[in-house]
């Protein structure tokens, strides 16, 4: 129940600051407009929308999210100069490769895919149960365990724990 | 800052110029969604420049109305003009 | 002080967006010019939007700036990822440069 109490807490917080961005002040009846239309939101979206509960289909902290935040840019700037030696030197092999996951929940699969793209150099094609699809620019190697290890090591550590 | 914003309207000219001579369909379709992010940089930086905050809400609209056009055009392509 | 910290940042997102354009008019196939142009884009973007925060210092403004760059984030992977899936379910090849 306490889990639950504060999964709800952290989306309607969010919600509140973006309405508190839109509005550009802090009064009291901004703060309270705020919370109960992110109230009405949510639930309004579970009922007509999703037909389900947002507790249990995805799992959300927002903390464990800003410090994968500074990973993901750590690891798209280290690879933007790695490419850019690449377009200058043009010694490049494209080719699709296919890797391997061990992540259980959808959701961490979900943000996987989307850090793999994101980093420039390599671009998720398809995500058929634990196997990924990757289109990859310059691919040293065609084995699974190789080249999973080389694109996604930082990432999947991270999301494992 | 100034400068900053003409080079910025230089490089969006140059990937203009991709939609036009892109040979397959989704050549264009990339040189669209550079031209976009492009676009949505320039209002950022304009706002900036001149001050205004109200121009931050078109940048927000315009991310999300971008978006949907994309992705609902490289899925009309996808099936072949089938809806 | 600040003014001049926030140039160099946005000199920074220049320079990445630069190489982007170089990368999308040097190659011949169209499997390689999209790995090279969104991406590296969007790392010029983000460097670009971090000066417009630090020079507008912390207030309003930048706080709708930082969730410009969280919507970005979140919704530029997907239009990648939406061309290239609809390039190779429609039989695209891969050719070698």
């Amino acid at each position: 129940m306490n889990n639950k109490a504060f999964f709800y807490g952290q989306f309607y917080l969010l919600m509140t600051l973006f309405w508190i961005a839109l509005f550009e002040n802090v009064h009291l009846m901004t703060l309270i407009t705020g919370l109960i239309f992110s109230v009405l939101v949510i639930f309004f979206t579970e009922k007509y929308l999703l037909k389900d509960d947002f507790y249990q289909i995805i799992d959300f902290n927002a903390f464990k999210l800003l410090i994968y935040f500074f990973i993901l840019l750590y690891e798209i700037y280290a690879n933007a100069f790695v490419t850019i030696h690449q377009i200058i030197t043009l010694q490049i092999n494209p080719d699709i490769v296919e890797i391997h996951t061990d992540l259980k929940s959808n959701t961490q699969k979900c943000i996987l895919a989307n850090s793999i793209t994101l980093t420039p150099g390599t671009v998720t094609i398809d995500l058929e149960g634990h196997t990924l699809k990757v289109l990859w620019l310059n691919a040293k190697s065609k084995n699974t365990v190789i080249a999973g290890n080389m694109i996604k090591g930082r990432f999947e550590r991270f999301l494992n724990r | 800052m100034l400068t900053i914003i003409i080079l910025l309207i230089l490089l969006l000219t140059l990937s203009l110029l991709r939609i036009l001579l892109g040979p397959s369909l989704w050549d264009r379709l990339l040189g669209l969604n550079m031209v976009a992010s492009k676009l949505l940089a320039l209002i950022v930086l304009y706002a900036s420049y001149k001050g205004i905050s109200m121009y931050l809400d078109l940048a927000i609209v315009y991310a999300l109305l971008g978006f949907v056009g994309i992705i609902f055009l490289s899925i009309y392509v996808q099936r072949k003009g089938r809806f | 002080m600040r003014e001049i910290i926030a140039l160099i940042f946005m000199s920074g997102g220049l320079f990445f967006i630069g190489f982007g354009i170089l990368g999308l008019y040097r190659f011949k196939n169209f499997y390689t010019r999209i790995l090279i142009g969104s991406n590296v884009d969007t790392a010029g973007f983000i460097l670009l939007l971090a000066g417009v925060i630090i020079r507008h210092g912390f207030s309003f403004f930048s706080l709708k700036v930082c969730f410009i760059i969280f919507l970005v984030l979140i919704v530029n992977p997907l239009i990648t990822h939406a061309i290239t899936r609809s390039a190779y379910n429609s039989g695209f090849k891969i050719k070698k440069e």
